[in-house]
């Protein structure tokens, strides 16, 4: 393979695509953090008293609480005073009342990222709430969403319009006080997005959000919140860009699902936060926590997701397994090249009887970056006939590269049973090598093996952005083979 | 007294053993380990390694170190040896150990070796503990009061074993000893450590060994833990392999209150190859703690861990596995494979296997499974007329099988089943199936 | 020997058998022929006594025994023997101590004394040799990386061994080559007996050829469509399991 090395460098160094930078005239906060910080963020956003008592009772409890260690990852100490907490887009006035009025330059940044934002130019029927920094500044198809009882909004209009539901299931999956970073969110959390969606209700269309942060020196503290009633089902898609700058922004964003009675959510992500260059400077410290309960019987919640981007990614999607019979699943590709550092996996938390979860990691170091799988399997003495399957691959591309694998397998009923299987393994020279003797050029080979490698997670994705994703890793492991 | 104080009764048992110690050869190895463990201090579940074994209750008493006592009883791996070596409450029993009457062997009490050439043994005694997750290791260079030392030079005639005896009246007795076997280049030996004991005291057995194979050297290794159930096991074994060195190794758990046992390997040049077994039978409120942690550390290395647990009445039993593949090796090959099967509703097995891959010329697997037994063979087995106690017997059994032919030496094959079918439900018919 | 009345039952919530009526006398072979998914291997394990599978409705005696009411060992050792279509690999337990142990269950049960290594030795080696196995195989685990063929012909030991009242085949046939499926119809052919009767599940009329049954039912969709003599088998053959179906809905 070394012979090819050259051309292989020179093939895959292709540039991040999405690093542009719109310019909008920013309503910031300077940057740093205190009391009244909190306090101007609820204030600005006219939040009742309960949630503005919610997030300072946040704020102090991450006072308390120290930067978790245990990851693999490593960055230089975050300067959480050096950071602007809140980015709205300037608008003349008020917020846009309908989608003619947000600023022209800001739907053309959209268009340039090729999110179906604009109601005319639709895509295959796919609801989008953007949210641009902190704020989200449209959500397409209320209309058609609202006839069908579907509440989709930003988090923003579903404090003021639907307080008592935020009020109801807000803090209820992930406390304010889980984690460090989840506190700091809850603290500070600008907007997001918010699903609702009634008993009985299947939900008529792909819903979609995508996350964009602009603004050099803010964070990015969204929170979405998914709630389906009784019988009821939706499939929720995020995508997340960011422009080229070269010091590294801190995204910590928080991911509420609750699945009540037969009820099913599906949620998808495709991260492609910018990474950094491929020296290793700049790009986007993803700390994220998302978590999911499965409330009801025969609840089911799926994750799907498939990380390319971020300097660094640290997030463990998991499913809270409550209801009788419910089922959790996560469905992982997780790419990382050059000095990327990604560190994720997910909990699985089985307490109801005859629950079953099923978890695919496919994990791909290139360059210089860490690649960790971290899991965590549980079954409670009340999870009488617990099922687990486990599958958890790592794929290395160079030599340089690292990948890593931490299950935890904790199992306390005899009548449970649970599986884990793991492999890695440098990708196959002799596959590669098969390729090119039939004339398939070294990209495309390992694009090839590479997708095949992740064949079982991409069947899972919603099928347009099954294409996308196909497409970001070949973009991401560009210069990976040599 | 505060609770605060009662947290660290242990610790400062452990200094005040140390200070009234009086000085011998390799008096600064020891004090730097001291030094290095009282600021560490106990582990505590916080720590990543010790995730699922509280040292609480044991953090809170005091210990002092088991006196001298005559050898108490026999061991039942005795069968596979003719003269072996026995250390009570960590000195050999005799004063000096008995030659073996093997040309290939060299033993020496530990203290002998001290006395001897102090210096080049305190540099060998740091290998091991080292890593934040040994801490008893390195309590154990600080304390150990005597061992072994055991040369292989050629191919031993036959086994040896070591009988590590811990006998004391009292409730707070700790004991803490070492082995080093060092064996030659394309030496061979098979070495059985079988720790018995406890006299129904609460006893605290802190024993570590260090295994240094040099280039082409061949061992099996067994350690084999039958204590009484109030004895406190904490074990630290280290494996360095050279260049083209084979190990099997085997752990055996099937007594004590608690059993912590690490193995860290280590594959330090190139076609080092290491098997290593874990067979851990947890009953009543056992916990078992086997920590495994190999290193390829060089080129074209292979190694294989396998676990079979079972966890029975109210025990725990914890099987982590790491391996580690440094960079710039190339060809590693390693796979861990572990089965849990949990008997009671009150047990629980905790399984980590772990991979760190730091080069990308590897084949590393892992495969764990957790659960009952398997409906389906306990279906075939009732549809033949096999009552369902029986059958249920018969699949725990066959579930460590593959395990125990693993074990090449017959003598300690066939003791161990012995004693494990006595542990297992249904002794009598798997007396009879065998 | 076996009579099933109005049998239905449930596999993981799903209704899978729909009302089963057959009745097998003594010296009797059966054929049960059906489709893929149809429910046939449901109804042999059903009879054998699986536990996850949900009765919900009907009866079944077993030489006048209440068959459904006995665990599945009991009805072994009362002389059902199931033949299964996968037989389980059982690492660790090997053949001759399995095969020993139900054979003194079932003497046992009968009151008769139970045979000593020696004489089950002599009496396993025969058996062997009719059924062309080789003796290295007792001393392995129950079907440890056997071939699917060998899987079969050890199926078919055991039951010689055994000696069952009522054989229940589970497509015993499928997955053989000529040769394999020869030696399987020759064991099976040995056991037939005026007390003896057989009952085989295939999807195919290929075993039939060897083992000629005294009634053909044709199974589909939970129950039995239509009953008839050996003929009924070839014209299953020649016409498929359409026509049946069709002719249902007219």
């Amino acid at each position: 393979m070394s012979s090819k090395a050259p051309e292989l460098e020179t093939l895959l160094s292709r540039k991040y695509q999405h690093g542009f930078v719109t310019d909008i005239e920013s309503d910031s906060l300077p940057p740093g953090l205190d009391e009244t910080t909190v306090t101007f963020i609820s204030r600005k956003k006219r939040e009742p008293q309960f949630l503005l008592d919610w997030r300072l009772k946040a704020y102090r409890h991450w006072l308390t609480l120290r930067e978790p260690s245990w990851a693999t990852v490593q960055h230089p100490p975050i300067d959480y005073q050096a950071i602007s907490y809140f980015s709205a887009p300037r608008t003349p006035g008020d917020a846009p009342k309908s989608i003619d009025e947000v600023d022209p330059k800001l739907l053309a940044t959209y268009e340039k990222l090729g999110i179906p934002l604009h109601e005319r130019a639709r895509l295959a029927g796919v609801a989008v709430d953007a949210v641009f920094d902190s704020v989200s500044v449209a959500t397409t198809f209320k209309d058609k969403l609202a006839k069908a009882g579907v509440i989709f909004c930003s988090f923003s209009d579903a404090v003021r319009d639907h307080p008592e539901l935020i009020e109801r299931y807000l803090g209820t999956v992930v406390p304010p006080g889980d984690n460090f970073f989840a506190a700091l969110n809850s603290a500070v959390f600008s907007d997001g997005s918010f699903v609702y969606v009634p008993a009985g209700v299947r939900c008529p269309m792909e819903l979609s959000t995508y996350f964009r942060i602009n603004a050099a020196k803010t964070g990015q503290f969204e929170r979405t919140l998914i709630v389906a009633a009784e019988g009821a089902s939706v499939s929720y898609l995020e995508g997340c860009t960011a422009p080229m700058r070269d010091e590294n922004q801190l995204h910590a964003a928080v991911v509420e699902l609750i699945a009540l009675d037969d009820a099913k959510i599906k949620y998808s992500t495709v991260q492609n936060w910018y990474p950094g260059d491929e020296h290793g400077v700049g790009g986007i410290y993803n700390f994220v926590t998302k978590r999911g309960e499965c409330r009801g019987r025969n609840a089911k919640i799926s994750w799907t997701q498939v990380e390319t981007g971020s300097a660094i990614t640290w997030k463990y999607p998991s499913c809270v397994l409550k209801g009788d019979g419910s089922v959790g699943e996560f469905y992982s590709v997780a790419v990382a090249n050059n000095y990327q550092q990604a560190d994720t996996g997910t909990k699985m938390i089985h307490i109801g009887r005859n629950t079953k979860s099923t978890i695919v990691s496919k994990g791909i170091s290139a360059g210089h970056a860490v690649n960790t799988y971290r899991g965590l399997v549980k079954v409670l003495p009340t999870a009488t006939g617990a099922r687990n399957f486990t599958q958890c691959d790592s794929l290395l591309m160079g030599s340089r590269c690292a990948a890593h694998t931490f299950p935890y397998v904790e199992v306390r009923n005899p009548d449970a049973t649970v599986e884990h299987e793991a492999s890695t393994s440098k990708i196959g020279e002799d596959q590669l090598f098969y390729c090119l003797q039939r004339g398939v050029s070294a990209e495309d080979a390992v694009n090839m093996i590479v997708s095949g490698f992740c064949k079982a997670v991409f069947k899972e994705l919603p099928m347009e952005f099954a294409v996308e994703a196909q497409n970001l890793l070949s973009v991401s492991l560009e210069g990976a083979v040599g | 007294m505060s609770a605060a104080r009662d947290q660290d009764a242990a610790l400062r048992s452990f200094e005040a053993a140390w200070r009234a110690r009086p000085e011998d050869r390799i008096a600064a190895a020891r004090a730097d380990a001291m030094q290095r463990f009282l600021a560490l201090g106990l582990p505590t579940t916080r720590d990543e390694s010790w995730r699922y074994t509280s040292l609480r209750a044991l953090a809170g008493r005091p210990f002092v170190d088991a006196e001298p006592a005559p050898p108490a009883r026999s061991s039942w791996l005795a069968g596979v040896c003719a003269a072996p070596v026995t250390i009570v409450n960590g000195r050999p029993s005799s004063g000096a150990p008995q030659p073996a009457g093997d040309p290939a062997l060299t033993i020496e009490s530990l203290r002998a070796a001290i006395d001897r050439d102090p210096a080049s043994l305190a540099a060998r005694l740091g290998s091991i503990g080292a890593a934040e997750s040994e801490r008893w290791a390195l309590l154990n260079r600080a304390l150990f009061v005597d061992g072994l030392q055991v040369r292989v030079a050629g191919r031993a005639a036959a086994p040896l074993l070591i009988v590590h005896s811990a006998e004391s009246a009292r409730d707070d007795a700790a004991v803490h000893s070492r082995v080093i076997v060092d064996v030659a280049a394309g030496a061979e030996a098979t070495i059985v450590e079988h720790h018995l004991g406890g006299s129904g005291h609460a006893t605290l057995v802190n024993h570590a060994t260090q295994l240094h194979l040099a280039p082409g050297a061949s061992v099996e290794h067994y350690r084999v833990f039958s204590s009484d159930e109030r004895t406190t096991h904490f074990d630290a074994l280290e494996v360095l392999q050279g260049a083209g060195s084979r190990c099997r190794q085997f752990t055996v758990a099937l007594g004590g209150a608690m059993v912590r046992a690490n193995l860290s390997g280590r594959l330090d040049a190139p076609g080092a190859e290491h098997d290593s077994y874990a067979l851990l039978v947890g009953r009543g409120a056992r916990q078992l703690d086997c920590v495994n942690a190999i290193v390829h550390a060089a080129s074209r290395t292979t190694s294989r861990q396998t676990a079979r647990a079972l966890a029975a009445g109210s025990s725990r039993v914890v099987f982590n596995s790491r391996v580690l593949v440094e960079a710039g090796t190339a060809g590693a090959s390693s796979n861990q494979s572990c089965r849990g099967l949990l008997l009671s509703p009150t047990a629980e097995i905790d399984t980590r296997p772990q991979l760190e891959i730091l080069a990308d010329d590897v084949k590393c697997a892992h495969g764990a499974t957790t659960g009952r037994l398997d409906p389906n063979m306990l279906f075939y087995l009732l549809s033949r007329g096999i009552d369902r106690a029986s059958a249920q017997t018969l699949l725990i059994y066959a579930f460590l099988d593959d395990l125990l032919t693993g074990m090449s030496l017959p003598g300690a094959r066939r003791a161990i089943e012995d004693a494990l079918i006595g542990e297992l439900p249904g002794a009598d018919l798997l007396r009879s199936y065998r | 020997m076996l009579k099933i009345s109005q049998l239905r039952a449930n596999v993981a919530g799903r209704n899978i058998l729909k009302g089963v009526d057959l009745e097998v006398r003594a010296g009797e072979v059966h054929a049960i022929m059906g489709p893929n998914g149809s429910g046939k291997s449901t109804l042999a394990q059903v009879l054998a006594g699986r536990e996850d599978y949900e009765i919900t409705g009907g009866s079944v005696t077993f030489d006048g025994a209440d068959l459904l009411a006995m665990p599945a060992e009991e009805r072994a050792r009362a002389g059902l023997f199931l033949g299964f279509q996968y037989p389980v690999e059982i690492p660790g337990v090997n053949n001759a101590y399995l095969l020993k142990a139900a054979l003194n269950a079932k003497r046992k049960k009968a009151g008769l004394a139970e045979v000593d290594a020696y004489e089950f030795l002599g009496l396993i080696k025969a058996k062997m040799k009719f059924m062309g196995m080789d003796e290295s195989f007792l001393s392995r685990g129950v079907n440890e990386g056997f071939s699917g063929g060998e899987k079969k012909r050890n199926e078919i030991l055991q039951m010689l061994v055994l000696e069952p009242k009522l054989a229940l085949l589970d497509e015993t046939d499928s997955g053989l080559d000529i040769d394999a499926l020869k030696v399987v119809a020759k064991g099976v052919n040995s056991l037939r007996g005026a007390d003896r009767s057989i009952v085989l599940v295939t999807h195919y009329q290929r075993l039939l050829g060897y083992v000629e049954p005294d009634r053909v039912h044709v199974f589909a969709d939970g129950r039995i469509l239509k009953s008839g003599d050996k003929t009924l088998a070839l014209e299953l053959e020649a016409r498929g399991y359409d026509w049946l179906r069709e002719g249902r809905v007219a």
